[in-house]
């Protein structure tokens, strides 16, 4: 299988990751929960995931929360912030994990940016909208669905003069461009750990500039004579048991990603992101989403079939792709592809360019002109 | 010889203080907090010997590793907490 659903979760992970997630099933307890050597194993284990989130994000060890995704993340950043009613400015190409959680707020959302690949304009539409004084901005870093990279710290600076809480979404940047706490000034930053970060399922950071509103409550193996949460960080944010295991591999994937680099991780993402958008670029049957600032993802559609139907005729052939609405409905409406929704095409440090290769050939194969 | 036990409000924060040690080349070890230090329940301490003290305070305060209390534990098994 040619594995190019990167963007969803990232299916090849260093050897380290799964040999971590053992090694810790094997040796670690709870953290917190204990003075013996496996409870401390498990609290050893999981700082050097804090460390190493710190090292990365620019961050403080006690600011990272480990979460079960990015979408735990940005409840509890949204529901540290923001009250029923709310006012709310975010952009043009959030996901569920946003959009869903405002919903269920009620939150007198106003939507941002509209222009695919246009910064500028972005960036022109979050000054307009901060200017009205929002309770907070929430914004993506990279589109989860065209791969357009928000200009994210030119609306964290904006955020910053103007005293508005930010939220950045950084599912689909960690890893692969540069995510700093500190410079960005954001109250929370949120990613996922099985996307670019190389770690498994069901782990995830949130960085906390200050506090927040816990969404969980339960044991944290301190203070546990008070009935209220702990008022520091991590503990405020993290009750229950960790996923030690997932934070062990997750570490590992950090690791990997420091070792390689974001900005080479980044780097290799775009010669292949040029070279499918070259090879499939004469298609006259196929609308490739694509312009300036794109990170490692590319959306496209098939003229007169269906996405899915595409998707499933290019696993037949293997390779994996992702199609539909990329549960980011707000983002296919900004494009004018709700109805239709795109075939997505998405990469890691893993994807070489014979696998770009093949997969254009199979495009060209099941989609003739 | 004492033992003092430098208290922390949470496992993170005691381990954060631990490697403040390490990087001074101060010995000292993470353990849980003795149930009679612990106003508010469970927490974790940094155990130093007497020898090490002066350092440890120095190294940890110099990082601004925040601990709660310091604690010395006497040869007769009592506490008594260390001011100033």
């Amino acid at each position: 299988m040619i594995y190019l659903d990167n963007a969803a979760t990232t299916l090849q992970k260093p050897v380290t990751v799964p040999n971590a997630v053992l090694r810790a099933m094997q040796t670690c307890a709870g953290v917190g929960r204990g003075g013996h050597a496996a409870a401390m194993a498990a609290a050893e284990t999981v700082y050097q995931g804090r460390l190493m989130a710190a090292e990365l994000f620019d961050a403080e060890p006690e600011q990272v929360v480990f979460t079960m995704n990015a979408t735990h993340g940005l409840n509890i950043a949204i529901r540290s912030l923001l009250s029923p009613g709310a006012r709310v400015v975010v952009s043009g190409f959030e996901h569920n994990a946003v959009t869903r959680p405002l919903r269920a707020l009620r939150a007198d959302v106003r939507t941002a940016g509209k222009k695919l690949f246009d910064a500028n304009d972005t960036l022109r539409a979050f000054d307009q909208a901060i200017a009205e004084k929002p309770d907070a901005v929430i914004c993506t870093h990279v589109s989860n669905v065209f791969g357009c990279i928000l200009p994210v710290e030119e609306i964290a600076a904006l955020c910053r003069v103007n005293r508005i809480p930010f939220i950045l979404d950084a599912s689909q940047s960690a890893g692969s461009l540069p995510v700093s706490l500190r410079r960005t000034g954001a109250r929370f930053i949120a990613m996922p750990g099985h996307k670019g970060l190389y770690g498994p399922q069901g782990t995830g950071i949130l960085l906390c500039a200050d506090g927040g509103q816990p969404l969980l409550f339960g044991g944290t193996g301190s203070n546990s004579m008070e009935q209220e949460m702990p008022v520091f960080l991590p503990d405020r944010l993290e009750a229950g048991t960790h996923n030690v295991c997932g934070i062990a591999g997750l570490t590992e994937g950090m690791r990997f990603v420091r070792k390689q680099t974001p900005e080479a991780i980044f780097r290799h993402e775009q010669s292949l992101l040029r070279q499918l958008r070259r090879e499939l670029g004469g298609q006259e049957n196929l609308r490739l989403f694509t312009g300036e600032g794109q990170a490692g993802v590319l959306s496209l559609s098939v003229e007169n079939i269906d996405c899915e139907e595409a998707a499933q005729a290019l696993a037949q052939e293997g390779i994996a792709v992702r199609a539909g609405l990329h549960c980011a409905p707000l983002a296919h409406r900004t494009a004018g592809t709700a109805d239709a929704g795109t075939v997505r095409f998405s990469f890691s440090a893993f994807n070489t360019p014979r696998e770009v290769r093949r997969a254009a050939e199979v495009c060209k194969k099941l989609f003739p002109i | 010889m004492y033992d003092y036990f430098f208290t922390f409000r949470s496992v993170t924060a005691a381990m954060t203080g631990g490697r403040v040690l390490e990087r001074a080349g101060v010995p000292g070890v993470t353990v849980r907090t003795p149930k009679k230090l612990r106003q508010k329940g469970c927490g974790y301490s940094l155990r130093v010997r007497e020898e090490v003290l002066p350092e440890a305070r120095s190294a940890l305060q110099a990082a601004g590793a925040r601990y709660q209390k310091l604690y010395r534990k006497t040869g007769s098994g009592t506490w008594q907490e260390v001011l100033g």
